[in-house]
């Protein structure tokens, strides 16, 4: 049952140490204190390069049954789950804009919070942008330009504090049409979802799978080179 | 890479540990984490541990044995001696300075 926290380690190091650890952690009383430092330890797997390099001289005798992946940049599943985190945070900033929320902090454009929404776009961007870049590396070519294709539009488009005729063409014949559907949470929806919240959303699902087949160790290789 | 401890960052501490645990003979993961809490009062948790014995590992100072039982006991290296033996007298070093400079008032 204490084997479910050795799953947050990089699959590398499972294939070499997840057996010991188990019997390690079925050998002493796994509380409050040893749950942290697992939890602690599989940033530092994950995030060590040294560790997230293990070579198959590295990994030791092969367990029966695992197949072991071929090394696995370590960053690939911090760096989905991150940009996924602030994909999502940026749209619920963005929606607070238009919707008042009993409690939260106003990020309306008379709020001192005005920019978070920005910021948060801007980031999530970015994000994409440097998962495009990585992908690069991995020689994943179409994935790659998708995904500065897309962090691209994000960051300029996001930039932009009103969603403007770039953003929401029909916006301006809205305005021309007196219709201020913009004031309402599902006509702020509407404004955002023609270019900004379709690649929020399209970037943020593939955040997740890209994430996932990291930590699964499924697909994501580096090349020999 | 580095050829002491302290390139280790925070696991500096944890891998003098481990290699001393293991000076005295080669012990699998749950039997030197006993041995450190019994020699140096230390409890180190188990991510910690694996974190020292992967890096010690990856560096040669420390060796896996075949596996007993689903563990590989673990055995200092040459390298690993020598680290260990030059980490100590480093040690001892600084204890011992320290100790002289409280006898004199």
């Amino acid at each position: 049952m204490n084997r479910r926290w050795l799953r947050l380690y990089p699959f590398v190091w499972r294939a070499r140490y997840e057996d010991e650890m188990a019997q390690l952690i079925a050998d002493v009383p796994l509380g409050p204190r040893p749950v942290v430092d697992l939890i602690r330890g599989s940033l530092d797997a994950w995030l060590s390069r040294e560790l997230g390099h293990l070579g198959p001289s590295d990994r030791g005798p092969a367990r029966p049954g695992s197949s072991a992946p071929e090394t696995r940049r370590p960053s690939a599943l911090w760096l989905s789950s991150l940009a996924t985190a602030t994909g999502l945070v940026s749209i619920c900033l963005t929606l607070l804009r238009a919707v008042a929320v009993p409690g939260m902090v106003s990020v309306g454009a008379a709020s001192s919070w005005w920019w978070t929404p920005v910021v948060a776009r801007i980031l999530f961007g970015g994000l994409i942008l440097l998962i495009g870049l990585e992908l690069v590396r991995h020689r994943h070519w179409w994935s790659a330009a998708a995904a500065i294709a897309c962090g691209t539009g994000i960051s300029i488009l996001g930039a932009q504090w009103e969603t403007t005729g770039t953003v929401s063409p029909h916006l301006v014949a809205q305005g021309a049409a007196g219709l201020h559907l913009y004031l309402t949470w599902w006509g702020w929806i509407a404004d955002y979802w023609p270019l900004q919240f379709l690649l929020s959303v399209v970037a943020i699902s593939c955040c997740v799978v890209a994430g996932g087949m990291a930590a699964t160790g499924r697909r994501v290789t580096v090349p020999n080179a | 890479m580095s050829t002491n401890l302290s390139g280790l960052g925070r696991f500096a501490d944890s891998a003098l540990f481990v290699l001393a645990s293991l000076a005295s003979g080669p012990k699998h993961g749950y039997a030197i984490m006993r041995d450190v809490h019994r020699e140096a009062g230390v409890q180190m948790g188990p991510g910690t541990l694996y974190g020292a014995i992967a890096r010690l590992e990856k560096r040669g100072w420390i060796a896996a044995l075949p596996a007993e039982d689903r563990r590989h006991p673990y055995t200092l290296t040459e390298e690993g001696r020598r680290v260990l033996t030059e980490e100590c007298t480093q040690l001892r070093r600084f204890a011992e300075s320290v100790l002289l400079q409280d006898a004199v008032p």
